[in-house]
């Protein structure tokens, strides 16, 4: 028998023990000794086999889904079928944290061209017709409606759709009303919290009429049709509960806890976010708590804090993710894209802001002579964690991702030791907290753990001990 | 190895006394220390045991 690679992790009294396949399981002190210098016992191998982690080297079958397993763990970027685009980077308000440092909403020059549009039409007219997703950023991209509704009509041919428009809800015009009353159309917003924490912000004045129209989308079109998801100040993050009430008041469930990102204005007047610090974790870990705690009270719906729902599905269901942020490899210019407002063509939208602040310029091409260029290839040679040593030691490898962009955010360089990254940090504290909820002996645990992984019932366990 | 645990472990210090490696913490006691350091080391070695393996599944992927 062979014992297929392992990496393992102190989580408190036991060793999480990994495979490269991200099948897992906690040992005892003493399992943990016998695995690394031996000898196993029967029972070790009896427990190993059937967990996927020994295979017979005759086993063809073994040996071809043990290869299997690990290459689900790898992301396959395939071809164009997401797109960003910034019709506009005007916009209706000025967030002190604003991650794209936008445009006043009189200035000129900051809109998609018609040789720009006729671009994009170009090239979604080129895409293969099966499935696309378009998501429409700013600015405010609802200042140019009859932008998001040409790209939308030419869009029709694709056999799936979806349409995101993100927007500050501030104005519902009839045009914007007449593109959510398709189906396919959906709204992604900002809230913040209650209406004093969103005024102060982001909309001051404008507060009342921001709740107002969010009140309106939800009940004309329901609470699926809206995506929210609030930026939080980590040096004075709002009560968790606070939070939670907002969000619930208008039937949304789901809650990306994200504290403020270091990007455009953030960068001068939210130095701090450059580093997130155990405050923000111990406030990140709480609300995640609190939130168990009132699924298990109140059972009719349940709540979720996004970012933590999708780790926990990249470790039970690879493949299942195709979240942006969080892959490995992450090939960039590839199966997505940013269209911005000049027709700059960028890997991603945190690049696009990076390029906007004048940090670094990170396009790589452009809408009419395309992207397959040097500056792509350029980034995409250190797109994945599987070579790095650090990642190669890590328990959480098979699960976690790369973001290049995030480094060169915070640090200007792609290279600083992994473990020094925020993004290493902040993947570390947030596997570790997942773990300790998959073996939680807590039944509301078990129970949200279950809704968030989208079972039908309770397991009665989520990981295998070996003692 | 020592230079990397308090990376691996927040709040974990690793300082060199003649030539034995001290682990230092505010957060873990000596028995969690000493827990951390024992898996530390097997992690380790599964490291350099898995290396011809993963090597070999990895250009049988990419073939």
């Amino acid at each position: 028998m062979t014992f297929l690679p392992l990496r393992a992790r102190a989580s408190g009294s036991n060793a999480l023990c990994v495979g490269d396949n991200g099948r897992f399981f906690s040992a005892t002190s003493e399992a943990l000794a016998r695995l690394s210098s031996g000898p196993l016992s029967g029972p070790d191998q009896k427990f190993l086999e059937e967990e996927g982690h020994l295979v017979d080297p005759a086993d063809r079958l073994g040996w071809t889904a043990h290869g299997y397993a690990v290459a689900e763990r790898l992301n396959r970027a395939e071809r164009l079928d997401y797109l960003i685009l910034v019709p506009t980077l005007r916009c209706n308000l000025s967030c002190s944290y604003c991650q794209v440092s936008r445009a006043g909403v009189e200035q000129p020059g900051f809109d998609w061209s018609e040789e720009t549009l006729a671009g994009m039409l170009a090239l979604l007219d080129r895409l293969p017709p099966d499935r696309i997703k378009l998501e429409f950023q700013g600015g405010e991209p609802s200042l140019r409606p009859d932008l998001i509704r040409a790209v939308i009509d030419r869009a029709e041919r694709f056999d799936e759709r979806q349409f995101v428009i993100c927007t500050n809800l501030q104005e519902l015009s009839e045009d914007l009303l007449s593109l959510l009353d398709r189906p396919d159309v959906y709204v992604s917003t900002s809230l913040d919290g209650d209406a004093a924490t969103h005024s102060h912000n982001r909309t001051g004045e404008g507060t009342s009429r921001f709740l107002a129209n969010l009140r309106f989308v939800i009940d004309r079109y329901g609470p699926e049709k809206v995506s929210a998801l609030p930026t939080i100040d980590p040096t004075s993050p709002p009560d968790a509960d606070a939070l939670i009430d907002a969000y619930e008041a208008f039937g949304l469930t789901s809650i990306f806890l994200r504290p403020i990102n270091f990007q455009g204005f953030a960068r001068k007047r939210h130095a701090g976010s450059r580093v997130q610090s155990k405050i923000w974790r111990d406030y990140y870990e709480n609300f995640v708590r609190r939130i168990i705690a009132r699924n298990w009270e109140d059972r009719s719906r349940i709540l979720e804090e996004t970012y933590l729902s999708i780790c926990l599905r990249r470790i039970f269901q690879p493949g299942a993710e195709r979240h942006v942020d969080l892959r490995n490899p992450n090939p960039m210019g590839i199966d997505y894209v940013v269209i911005d407002h000049d027709g700059l063509v960028y890997p991603t939208d945190e690049a696009r802001m990076l390029s906007r602040s004048r940090v670094i310029d990170l396009s790589i091409g452009d809408i009419h002579g395309g992207w397959n260029t040097s500056e792509r290839d350029l980034l995409n040679a250190h797109a994945t964690n599987q070579f790095d040593p650090a990642c190669q030691r890590c328990a959480y490898q098979p699960y976690c991702g790369r973001d290049l962009v995030d480094d060169l955010a915070r640090y200007g360089r792609v290279d600083l030791p992994r473990l020094e990254t925020e993004f290493c940090r902040k993947h570390l504290h947030l596997f570790d907290l997942i773990f300790s909820l998959i073996y939680s002996e807590d039944e509301a645990v078990r129970y949200s753990l279950s809704r968030w992984l989208r079972l039908d019932a309770v397991p009665a366990k989520f990981g295998p001990r070996l003692t | 190895m020592a230079s990397t645990i308090g990376g691996f472990y927040p709040g974990i210090e690793a300082q060199l006394d003649n030539v034995e490696i001290v682990l230092q913490s505010t957060e873990h006691d000596s028995a969690q220390l000493a827990f951390i350091w024992q898996v530390a080391l097997a992690n380790e070695q599964f490291c350099v045991g898995g290396r011809e393996h993963r090597r070999a599944l990895l250009c049988e992927l990419l073939a």
